[in-house]
């Protein structure tokens, strides 16, 4: 490691600096700004609530149920994602003939928009023309048409499953890749001693699969606590605000009623609320290692 | 014997491992396959209840309203709008994230350490924490519903992750042949474009592929700063099932139009993506 001449440092590092400041840093601080004033676009000036916004939060129901709601959404969807990506790293992982194939089908999910996730099974769920129900039907698994986004607690977990078609192949293909840099004489080792396949993938597998799986862990809890763009493409949030996700909420709040101070404070909220969970994250990772 | 029980359990564990991979394709492939076969089917199909797997008319009808036909116009301009904002945001970001992955990964610097961990709080921000301040400057600024605007946020918006995963691929290289470089009187610069970016052109390529598949996607930004001039692709496939009655076929068929691009690219450049994507992450 060198030093470079401040000019230098300056010209590489001042464009993109920029660019940060006035898409993250400036908007943040702004928003913190914003939440402190009652923030209607269409009145013509914007008083000082001071915390207003934030106590209004606490007798906010919609608010209460939404993060609810949330939290289920993101603690059940990354479990199963993370789950069966363990299953399907493990599959690829072996040696069998299509694999080559399979894995570049993985990137179907991955690389599809995030809005056409959402029509997609938009349709597929339909109630009445849906591919969902007409192949349930055919089976004889039911005996006539489901409506599966009817229902709030029902319509959140087909979002759910929305989600862990288009989510979990990124996290398959980043714990192959840990599966993949695990030298094969620490298997071969194992064997000599007697172990089976079983002790093989408990002793060796998962204690070195550990720092990748963390990563991926609190990746998707982040982007998940984000999730927006299925909501607004497969419920709007309905029925009966089931799928109300906190992002979605806040957008309603926002750009619907127009109330950018309510707004800003409850996207503050949010922002604290996955701050938190990645900082528990990382000293729960971090004591482990001690 | 206990051969032919180990035999035995490896036929079976084959059959086993055969039998994941043929669930996990129809899976993952089904669901999109299904798209497209609605998006070719007549409408009288789509909605008859029939119990056809595949239609037995398939009409490109949809396909042809989209590409050529008066009613496509507005997403004719929507995918042009996604091709000239996801390109332009991409080789601003590659141009200007490349310089500052080369600092951080090669030199010390004050503050570095906080720019490295701002960098992570990026991601960790939903974006309506942000959208809200951007939204209220682009107004004054009179960008709102323009692609230059789109493209500035967009740009800033991909640029920590670029940033990051460059930097992982540049921390890779020896710094040695720099070094050597040094003694021949070589200048940062010289060094950096002459002797670093050949070396790493395909890390350069797997990041740009992310960065263009991951604006070409964007929808929140899109949906709240664009409007009839500038509305992208994304947007423009929720309209079809977000304004009046929803018509499914279409929504279909532009969902199927819609991924073409980032799906080409995944495919065909996967071992590129997968190495950007490992690079970024799993470090």
């Amino acid at each position: 490691m060198k030093n470079l001449s401040r000019k230098n440092l300056i010209t590489l590092l001042l464009p993109s600096f920029l660019f940060i400041i006035f898409v993250f840093a400036v908007p943040i601080f702004y928003s913190i700004f914003i939440s402190l004033h009652h923030y209607n676009i269409l009145l013509p000036y914007h008083p000082f609530v001071g915390f207003k916004n934030y106590i209004k939060l606490f007798q906010d129901s919609v608010f209460w149920s939404s993060l609810k709601i949330t939290l289920y959404f993101v603690v059940v969807a990354v479990t199963i994602e993370l789950s069966l990506a363990m299953l399907i790293a493990l599959l690829l992982n072996q040696d069998f003939k299509g694999r080559e194939f399979l894995r570049v089908i993985l990137m179907v999910p991955w690389a599809v928009p995030w809005v056409v996730n959402g029509i997609m099974w938009k349709w597929i769920f339909n109630s009445e023309f849906g591919v969902l129900n007409k192949l349930l039907l055919q089976i004889g698994i039911i005996e006539k048409n489901i409506k599966w986004l009817g229902k709030p607690f029902l319509a959140l977990n087909m979002m759910i499953f929305a989600d862990v078609w288009k989510e979990t192949p990124f996290i398959a293909i980043l714990l192959l890749a840990g599966l993949q840099a695990i030298p094969i004489d620490y298997y071969e080792a194992a064997e000599i001693e007697g172990a089976n396949s079983w002790v093989k993938f408990c002793r060796i597998t998962l204690p070195l699969l550990k720092p990748v799986t963390f990563v991926a862990l609190s990746l998707r809890t982040i982007w998940a606590f984000k999730s927006f763009d299925l909501v607004y493409a497969l419920t709007q949030g309905g029925p009966s605000q089931g799928t109300n996700l906190l992002n979605f909420y806040i957008y309603q709040t926002t750009f619907s009623h127009l109330d950018f101070g309510y707004g800003a404070t409850l996207s503050l909220v949010l922002t604290i609320i996955i701050l938190v969970i990645t900082l528990l994250f990382y000293k729960f990772i971090l004591t482990e290692e001690e | 014997m206990t051969l032919i029980r180990k035999r035995k359990k490896n036929t079976l564990f084959k059959v086993l491992i055969y039998l994941s991979a043929v669930v996990l394709t129809l899976y993952i492939l089904g669901p999109f396959l299904w798209m497209f076969i609605s998006s070719i089917s007549p409408e009288i199909e789509l909605i008859s209840g029939s119990r056809k797997w595949f239609p037995s008319n398939p009409t490109l009808k949809r396909y042809e309203a989209l590409i050529n036909k008066v009613e496509g116009a507005r997403f004719r301009t929507a995918f042009f709008n996604s091709l000239i904002v996801a390109t332009i945001s991409t080789i601003l970001t590659m141009f200007f994230g490349t310089l500052a992955a080369y600092c951080y990964a090669r030199f010390k610097f004050k503050g570095k350490k906080s720019m490295v961990l701002g960098i992570l709080f990026t991601q960790m921000l939903p974006g309506a924490a942000i959208v809200i301040p951007i939204y209220l400057f682009m107004s004054s600024l009179n960008l709102l519903d323009t692609k230059v605007g789109l493209i500035l946020v967009y740009t800033g918006f991909i640029m920590p992750v670029a940033i990051w995963i460059l930097k992982n691929y540049f921390i890779s290289i020896p710094q040695e042949i720099e070094e050597a470089a040094i003694i021949d009187g070589a200048t940062t610069f010289q060094i950096l474009f002459r002797i670093i970016i050949p070396l790493v052109t395909p890390a350069l390529f797997a990041t740009g592929l992310y960065s263009f598949i991951t604006t070409w996607n964007e929808f929140f930004f899109a949906l709240i700063l664009t409007g009839s001039n500038s509305k992208t692709i994304p947007v423009a496939i929720t309209e079809f099932s977000t304004q009046g009655g929803v018509d499914y076929g279409m929504m279909c068929t532009a969902g199927v139009i819609g991924s073409i691009i980032p799906l080409v690219i995944a495919i065909i450049f996967k071992d590129y993506l997968v190495s950007g994507l490992t690079a970024g992450w799993a470090k």
